[in-house]
């Protein structure tokens, strides 16, 4: 686990000259908003049917330099060559029409439009006509060309799942056929099934000449599909990688610029069996789901697994009171539940992570105090500057135990980087009293060392007598972390794996339903 | 080359000072429009560079003002009031009539009353039955013109109660500037309705329900109160708007809110508000009436007419709302 100057293909110095041949050349990129150096020098090269990584923690500039080169911002200086063209006007269009489509972390889909109307979206001059009916035919056409089947093309955007959302995004970008493909963190909602289908797109596209820059934190997804990698770490170059020739550790340690590995926290003492549960549901029903039962003891992680849209969103949403639900007998806290709402489930001692942290865990135009404090607004109660100051040891302490990166209580939230902002929707929960906290997948989406510092405070939580129930995408945190873990098929438990049993195989075994108890 | 490295080094600076002025806060922007028309004024027609010029467009601003309070909190809350105007000509007409009945203090708690439950009955069918703002209360707005037409046809409406007369007409001798009541009344109900929406808990979740309404339930906050209680605020606001408008020009008709429909929104929008919510003050939104007030004064002065006073109000909210109110990408 050294800084890897050994390691043969992976450097540390500046990018070599790029050779001549390159389909895209970017040298010198640099990008400041205001006073903040989003990108200070990037520089690298990818050639025509090449696969070529960008990696780095979150705000490393990654998603900056992804959205210069789809020309969503345009570059303080440096210069992206593309094919002899020179790009970086900062104008999407003319990236389109030179042949370079991305696909965006943060959807840029119209949620109120069907499928068939946002995959038509960017060819629509405005004076042609638009036909619903030839849209639709075409969409299905495109979506049954690149395996979506289960698609339907003449549904609105926003009654998809999130992982949905996510594959009609990327079949947008490819349905222009493009010389270069951006895919910025465009696997973060998908579950292994998905990222395979992305690899095959990934493959047929780079064995016709295409270019694809990949971005993303999932190193293992790299390992599989990535030619050549660059790393970036607070805007600058770290080190680049070639396939094979580099380990998870000298990545890690390369992202990080200190010695890291992927680890996982030692999992906390199993809690005491005797101890009343916190949480008892018996046959819930509610949309998406059919029947779960659940017991949560204090102190217990409790993990949700299985293929995504197979009811875990639903199960923490009706578990919360943010989705009708409605059970045989239901324990909260020592409390019957007929009914529940998120304001009685907050009082019960219940704390909730959304899935969209940015619509549905933050209030982006307010401080990261008030954020932190929204949960705990008393109508007849103080509130802005004076609640902050008196809860402000309450504040520093969620700041500094979960290392949340902020110029202090009164910045935006909206100005945090996406794992600090999650930090922000999780560390609200924290030190409150709570009995049981609901994880909507906390992990998606950020980097490895903020990742880390969740799964710690997590374990802290648990270690305090806190019950989680966490929903994860990732089948590596769910073995490692939770005590038990609960996998999902069709809005049913297929499976309840613990100690000996629980393996990441026999998760990813129950989730595909083979190995279902009913 | 050099222009490059040139670039960077002009680009810290540059964000320096529209840094400093993105520190300003966002209510002292009218303020200073205000300041600047007021000049304008004065070089168009040197007598309107006076105190006593400056108080009566401050007068006309402070009722306009008031009557903006309750739009301010509907606002903020990603809502709107649309039933403004008639919520003022039904309160300050029921004011009149139950204080000839049963004296100025029911007659004064049943007008408040009045507007609280028009909010009540707009904030419920906002939030529980989930209907859009701006169709519910313009609905409500016409629904009180018709009741007040058919309650208030007949009735002889000129007694003013003398303590109306003293808190909002009266003239204060202030170190040798004669001021109405109604200016310093106004200045009261603003600090308290500012401390209210930056201080208080329910205050700040009105922010919250503004400009994340999905994070505010999910965080567990009381949704459907937090907005129904905001707009019955409205609505009493306005009903006190109404009342104060009757005891200032000692008058009162079924059409005395119509002008307010339009300048109520101008002055939330030009005193910064977002119109999406989340974001809006008390202070900022006496600023925007200030400025309209100064237009109007303008307008009066090269002899115009209202006509165009409503027109210019329609021009300002569009350029406002050009420049500044669409909905930044985060």
């Amino acid at each position: 686990m050294s800084i890897p100057q050994q390691g043969g293909a992976v450097a540390q110095a500046a990018a070599p000259p790029a050779p001549p041949e390159a389909l895209l050349v970017v040298r010198g990129l640099v990008k400041h908003y205001g006073p903040v150096r989003a990108v200070e020098d990037v520089s690298f090269s990818c050639q025509a049917g090449e696969v070529h990584a960008l990696v780095g923690e979150n705000g490393a500039g990654k998603s900056t330099v992804a959205k210069m080169l789809a020309g969503a911002v345009s570059p303080t200086a440096g210069s992206i060559g593309f094919g002899g063209v020179e790009l970086g006007s900062g104008s999407i269009r003319d990236s389109r029409q030179a042949g370079v489509t991305c696909a965006f972390q943060e959807l840029a889909l119209v949620p109120e439009w069907t499928v068939a109307e946002n995959l038509s979206l960017p060819d629509g001059a405005p004076l042609r006509g638009f036909s619903q009916k030839k849209a639709t035919r075409a969409a299905r056409a495109l979506l049954d060309r690149l395996e979506l089947e289960h698609i339907d093309p003449s549904v609105p955007v926003y009654s998809l799942s999130l992982a949905d959302r996510q594959l009609v995004e990327i079949a947008r970008a490819i349905a222009a056929d493009p010389q270069l493909l951006i895919l910025d963190e465009a696997s973060s909602a998908l579950a292994p099934p998905g990222v395979e289908w992305l690899f095959r797109r990934i493959r047929e596209l780079t064995a016709r000449g295409t270019a694809v820059v990949y971005v993303s934190h999932r190193l293992s997804e790299l390992a599989e599909i990535a030619d050549r990698g660059t790393v970036l770490r607070d805007g600058k170059v770290a080190g680049e990688f070639r396939r094979g020739a580099w380990t998870d550790d000298q990545l890690i340690s390369l992202m990080a610029g200190r010695e890291a590995s992927r680890h996982f926290p030692e999992s906390p003492p199993t809690p005491a069996a005797d101890a009343p549960p916190v949480l008892e549901v018996k046959n819930l029903v509610s949309p998406g789901i059919d029947g779960v039962d659940l017991t949560v003891r204090p102190g217990e992680i409790l993990g949700v697994g299985g293929l995504q849209g197979h009811g875990q969103a639903e199960l923490l949403r009706a578990l919360y009171g943010a989705a009708p639900a409605v059970a045989d007998h239901w324990h909260l806290g020592g409390h019957r539940i007929k009914r529940l709402t998120p304001v009685r489930a907050v009082r019960l001692g219940a704390g909730y992570v959304p899935e969209d942290r940015k619509r549905e865990g933050l209030a982006l135009q307010m401080s990261v105090g008030e954020n932190l404090l929204s949960p705990w607004l008393k109508a007849f109660g103080l509130g802005g500057r004076p609640l902050l100051g008196s809860q402000s040891s309450w504040i520093s302490g969620v700041l500094r135990s979960l290392s949340v990166r902020t110029r202090g209580p009164l910045e935006r939230a909206g100005a945090l980087s996406g794992g600090n902002q999650q930090k922000l929707v999780f560390g609200r929960w924290t030190d409150r009293d709570r009995r049981l906290v609901l994880l909507h997948d906390p992990t998606r989406g950020i980097d490895v060392r903020a990742k880390q510092e969740l799964y710690d405070a997590i374990v802290r939580l648990s270690g305090l007598g806190v019950a989680v129930i966490w929903f994860s995408t990732e089948v590596e945190e769910l073995v490692h972390v939770c005590h038990r873990v609960v996998v999902l098929y069709r809005g049913k438990i297929a499976d309840e794996l613990e100690g000996e049993r629980l393996t990441a195989d026999a998760v990813v075994g129950a989730a595909v339903g083979v190995k279902g108890r009913r | 080359m050099t222009a490059v490295r040139a670039d960077p080094a002009a680009a810290p600076a540059r964000s320096g000072f529209s840094g400093a002025l993105g520190r300003v806060p966002r209510s002292v922007w009218p303020l200073a429009v205000f300041v600047l028309l007021f000049l304008v004024g004065g070089l168009i027609r040197p007598n309107l560079l006076s105190v006593d010029s400056l108080v009566g467009t401050a007068t006309f601003a402070m009722i306009l003002a008031i009557a903006s309070f309750g739009q301010t909190v509907a606002v903020i809350q990603a809502g709107i009031d649309l039933s403004v105007p008639n919520t003022i000509a039904f309160a300050a007409l029921g004011f009149l009539t139950w204080t000839a009945a049963f004296g100025p203090v029911l007659g004064f708690v049943g007008g408040i009353l009045a507007g609280v439950i028009v909010g009540l009955a707009n904030g419920v069918i906002v939030a529980k039955l989930g209907l859009t703002p701006i169709v519910t209360t313009i609905a409500m707005n016409g629904l009180l013109f018709g009741v007040v037409l058919l309650t208030f046809r007949n009735s002889e409406l000129t007694v003013i109660p003398q303590f109306l007369t003293d808190i909002t007409a009266t003239k204060i001798d202030l170190f040798g500037v004669k001021i109405a009541a109604v200016l310093p009344l106004g200045l009261i109900l603003m600090v308290v309705l500012q401390l209210v929406l930056s201080f208080t808990g329910w205050g700040r979740s009105l922010f919250v329900v503004g400009s994340a309404p999905h994070t505010a339930t999910l965080a567990g906050l009381p949704v459907d109160r937090i907005r129904m209680a905001g707009y019955a605020l409205s609505g009493a606001l306005a009903a006190f708007a109404g009342i104060v408008i009757v005891g200032f020009y000692a008058q009162a008709s079924a059409t005395m809110g119509a002008s307010y429909l339009l300048g109520s929104v101008a002055a939330v929008v030009v005193g910064g508000a977002s119109i999406f919510g989340g974001r809006g003050s008390m202070v900022g939104t006496f600023g925007g009436a200030l400025v309209l007030g100064q237009v109007a004064t303008l307008v009066n002065v090269a002899n115009l007419g209202s006509n165009i006073q409503q027109l210019i109000y329609g021009v300002i909210v569009l350029i406002v709302i050009a420049l500044y109110g669409r909905r930044t990408a985060e």
